[in-house]
């Protein structure tokens, strides 16, 4: 038979693990279906108007001769698989019931999907159950097809292939019954999918019983270790004598209800079956995809189905675990597009403080380590400030897209040279001024630049932060690592800013003090002149008490208005009407501006605003454009820093180089 | 705290006060400032707080707990601090900077508790870390009359973007099996939070999280908050009420009681 997109395919099963996998891809192909489920499991499955959920059990032949009303093809997945004590009424009896019906509504073919256990030398009750099912089937009369996938992988939650995955997680050890050396082919679910409605539409697999395995051939060992190495995790193995492991699932099946290991479980990873899916792969045409990859794919399907998008990925790293660190790698988890696919610190110790806060991705000692065991599309470097120059040239060469956070580097003449590479590279490049994607810098931006207030005379920025109220230590604090002290590392924030609303000054004219650190400047007052006309002034501390939130204002006259931008607010005063404001004060609040779709991570400190600029660069990432805080805007900004420097040492103003 | 229990006596939205701002504002030592804040308390018949200790406010907000017999409930733990010393003294060292500020009784007792949990301890895992610094935190609050521990919506906003249940779990066992009080989670997340501890099983006593008419800090979006709302059993502390003054506190409150809120937050001194 050809199945046909109209026919309904009916599948018993529907909730479990290939049952969901496989109503996905016969939907995405545009087929009618029938989920017959336990009415528990009904909201496991999507809502579509080309999917009929049917509830009830194998064993109610009412309910089932319901639901295969109209229906023109069977696949057959519900089964018991931990030895339960109705494992024969379910899987036996079941397949009986399912057949009666079939043969009541004039369906002849049905795709069975049994396990390899069927093949052991010794079964257990699945394996038994299972196989008795395939010979109930098979002498139905009814054009039936048998699969024998081997271990399936895929978003599993509570299969094998789920337990596996949470021991890896999870376990400092890893329990294996048996030597580890017992032989399978994961396929990943997908591929099952394909090799069933493969079968539904070709008839030559009539009465056939196929093995389903993927490429690689592993052993229980290589499997954990393939897993390990998807997850970002080694662990230790402890082999279960398979006679202790056999002897503990007869107790447990005593015991409890449901054993977390069952004596199947033992016999099925304990005896080789020597799958050989090469008859599957000729007759039905499926080619599975290998381990490495499908894990991949696997993790990348788990994004999607929790963030949305389509497409290819992004996968980005995080090098340096301070605290900017796990600012980005956390909101990494939130973006859609992206895959966070590992961590860089030279601290091995914050390996394991990562994955306890749930940054369960492979961590790498090096940056380089991390560029030669992955493919990375994107690094977010957040290094201190002296490590930048390397590790941005080490990624561009490596062709990865760059985020670094601010300050750039140590020196605008860097800087320059890293914004002249990338360029050449023609890869995207970001440095972390988050305020730039702030909604009300960016508006007020807007106004500036649009020509609302006019010609522009004069603005005043300041900064104030406690951050630095006594002596401290680290390398912030050294100015041959950090390239200055709250020039460089804090009012870069502001003078970015600066440079994003207004240009490059033509002069700058500044002085510093130190007030708690010996080596580096923690006030400055700025006087910036502008080729236009404009001057304006920077004030700058974290030195200032009572202000544990980093507060910056921008004020900015022109001949037709001025504004003001401090926290959530924009003041705006206008004498001539423009941007659809009239004359007069107008308030423009962060909640008159657009806020949604964002995830907060703490609004105080700009939060939204570090969503909004990590999900920018991602965009940009995917789509090849330039993001706000490009670093030749980063680069500019420097230059002005770079002469704050010099004209505070010099005592006179300085134009920026 | 169930919802029944946090209605005023009318049924109405109670009102309690946010203070983590006031140190920010200059003139909070002064004696004029403090009797403007209780002023204020007054006026509005507020009797309980939200809190997160600074040194600097502790002698402002024991007089305001004293002269007016106002609840002060902790938000913790103070990252901003412990970041802050961290940059100095490590994240080792400013644990045990907390720690050695103690009363020898608090230090004993905190020490006993977490013998269990010395190898989380030594393998520095960050949730056994964060509820080591809200045991460390709470001491302070005892005088205070608390009946809400709130988990700060950084540290609960960073263990839910991670799926890091466990946190939030043993967060809500230890104050309310530990200390007798009501576990509160603060979030800016509140759609994405609700949704996800229906799906973990984990269900604090309360959750503080920005409520307004005009939707903001509402994330995902308030249509989401909203829904999310109507969905959850767990009862919803408003925060952010006013916005910032662009709110007047009738419209505030009438859009509270609509959506079944019983309780909203103000900043005062704001």
């Amino acid at each position: 038979m050809t199945l046909e997109k109209t026919d309904l395919v009916l599948l018993t099963g529907a909730a479990g693990f290939i049952g969901r996998d496989l109503v996905a891809y016969l939907l995405e192909r545009g087929h009618r279906v029938t989920a017959f489920v336990r009415p528990a499991r009904a909201r496991d499955l999507p809502t579509s108007d080309r999917l009929v959920i049917a509830t009830g059990d194998l064993r109610d032949r009412d309910a089932l001769a319901l639901a295969l009303a109209g229906v023109r093809a069977v696949a057959h997945l519900a089964a018991r698989k931990s030895d339960e004590p109705d494992s024969v009424e379910v899987n036996v009896g079941g397949a009986e019931a399912l057949v009666e019906a079939c043969r009541a509504h004039g369906i002849r073919r049905l795709v069975n999907v049994s396990t390899q256990s069927v093949k052991l030398p010794r079964r257990g009750a699945y394996g038994e159950t299972k196989l008795e099912a395939e010979r109930v089937l098979h002498r139905s009369g009814l054009d039936v097809t048998t699969l024998r996938p081997s271990v399936v992988y895929g978003p599993d939650v509570a299969g094998v292939f789920a337990r596996m995955r949470h021991f890896m997680t999870r376990l400092p050890v890893v329990p294996v019954i048996g030597d580890g050396q017992w032989r399978s082919r994961p396929i990943h679910v997908r591929d099952v999918s394909r090799a069933v409605v493969a079968c539904l539409e070709n008839d030559a697999t009539i009465g056939e019983i196929y093995d389903l395995g993927g490429p690689d051939e592993v052993s229980m060992d290589e499997l954990l270790d393939a897993i390990g190495a998807a997850l970002g995790v080694r662990r230790r193995k402890l082999h279960i004598p398979a006679s202790a492991g056999l002897a503990a699932a007869h107790v447990l099946a005593r015991i409890t209800e449901r054993p977390p290991v069952t004596v199947s479980n033992v016999l099925g990873s304990t005896q080789d079956t020597h799958c050989d899916p090469t008859r599957a792969i000729r007759a039905l045409g499926v080619a599975p995809v290998g381990l490495a990859e499908g894990l991949e794919g696997m993790l990348d399907d788990e994004v999607r189905a929790r963030l949305g998008g389509s497409g290819p990925l992004l996968k980005a790293a995080v090098v340096g675990l301070g605290k900017m660190g796990l600012f980005h790698a956390a909101l990494l988890h939130r973006i859609p597009n992206v895959r966070f696919v590992g961590t860089v610190d030279s601290n091995p110790s914050l390996r394991d403080t990562a994955w306890s806060m749930g940054l369960r991705v492979p961590f790498f000692r090096s940056l380089d380590a991390l560029l030669a065991a992955r493919r990375v599309d994107a690094v977010l470097i957040c290094t201190p400030t002296f490590a930048h120059y390397a590790a941005v040239r080490a990624c561009f060469a490596r062709g990865a897209h760059v985020f670094v956070e601010k300050p750039l580097t140590e020196s605008a003449a860097r800087s320059q040279e890293l914004a002249t590479l990338a360029d050449q590279a023609g890869l995207v490049h970001a440095v972390g001024y988050h305020l730039a994607y702030s909604p009300v810098f960016e508006r007020a931006r807007a106004i500036v630049t649009d020509g609302v207030l006019g010609t522009l005379r004069s603005f005043r920025a300041a900064m104030q932060h406690a951050e630095v109220l006594g002596p401290k230590k680290g390398w912030m604090f050294d100015p041959s690592r950090s390239g200055g002290g709250l020039v460089r590392n804090t009012a870069s924030h502001l003078i970015f800013l600066l440079e994003w609303f207004f240009g490059s000054p033509a002069r700058v004219d500044a002085k510093t003090t130190r007030v708690h650190s010996p080596s580096i400047e923690d006030t400055v007052s700025a006087t910036l002149e502008y080729p236009s006309g404009l001057v304006g002034t920077v004030d700058a501390s974290w030195s200032v008490p009572g202000k544990p939130i980093m507060e910056v204002g921008i004020e900015a006259s022109g001949d037709r208005g001025s504004l003001a931008v401090k926290g959530a607010d924009l003041w705006l005063d206008l004498r001539a009407p423009g941007d659809g404001f009239g004359v007069g004060r107008h308030r423009i609040h962060a909640s008159d501006l657009p806020q949604e779709g964002v995830y907060d991570l703490a609004p105080d400190a700009g939060g939204a605003a570090y969503y909004r600029q990590d999900h920018g660069f991602v965009q940009a990432c995917r789509e090849g454009h330039r993001p706000r805080t490009a670093f030749d805007v980063a680069a500019r900004a420097e230059r002005v820093i770079d002469a704050i420097y010099a004209s505070a040492a010099r005592g006179t103003s300085v134009s920026p180089a | 705290m169930s919802r029944a229990e946090s209605r005023g006596a009318r049924g109405d939205v109670e009102i309690l006060a946010w203070l983590p701002q006031i140190q920010q504002d200059p003139d909070f030592p002064s004696p004029a400032r403090q009797a403007s804040y209780a002023g204020e308390l007054r006026q509005h018949g507020i009797r309980a707080a939200f809190w997160m200790h600074e040194p600097a406010a502790d002698g402002t907000v024991a007089a305001l707990h004293e002269r007016l017999g106002l609840a002060v409930n902790p938000v913790v733990p103070n990252m901003r601090a412990y970041l802050r010393d961290a940059s100095d003294y490590g994240v080792v060292g400013a644990v045990f900077r907390r720690f050695r500020r103690l009363r020898l009784a608090d230090q004993v007792r905190i020490a006993l508790h977490n013998v269990r949990r010395a190898p989380q301890v030594l393998a520095r895992d960050f949730s056994t870390g964060v509820l080591a610094m809200v045991e460390m935190e709470l001491p302070r609050f005892r005088r205070l009359a608390p009946a809400c521990v709130v988990l700060n919506a950084s540290v609960t906003d960073f263990a839910l973007i991670l799926d890091n249940h466990r946190l939030l779990r043993d967060f809500a066992r230890l104050v309310s099996r530990t200390h007798g009080l009501t576990a509160a989670l603060g979030t800016y997340n509140y759609g994405v939070l609700a949704e996800r501890l229906a799906a973990w099983g984990v269900r604090p006593g309360a959750i503080v999280a920005p409520f307004n008419p005009r939707g903001y800090l509402m994330n995902p979006s308030p249509e989401d908050c909203e829904r999310a709302l109507k969905e959850s059993d767990v009862e919803v502390i408003a925060s952010h009420i006013e916005v910032d003054g662009l709110i007047g506190r009738q419209e505030a409150l009438d859009y509270l009681r609509g959506l079944g809120i019983h309780r909203g937050i103000v900043e005062l001194g704001r």
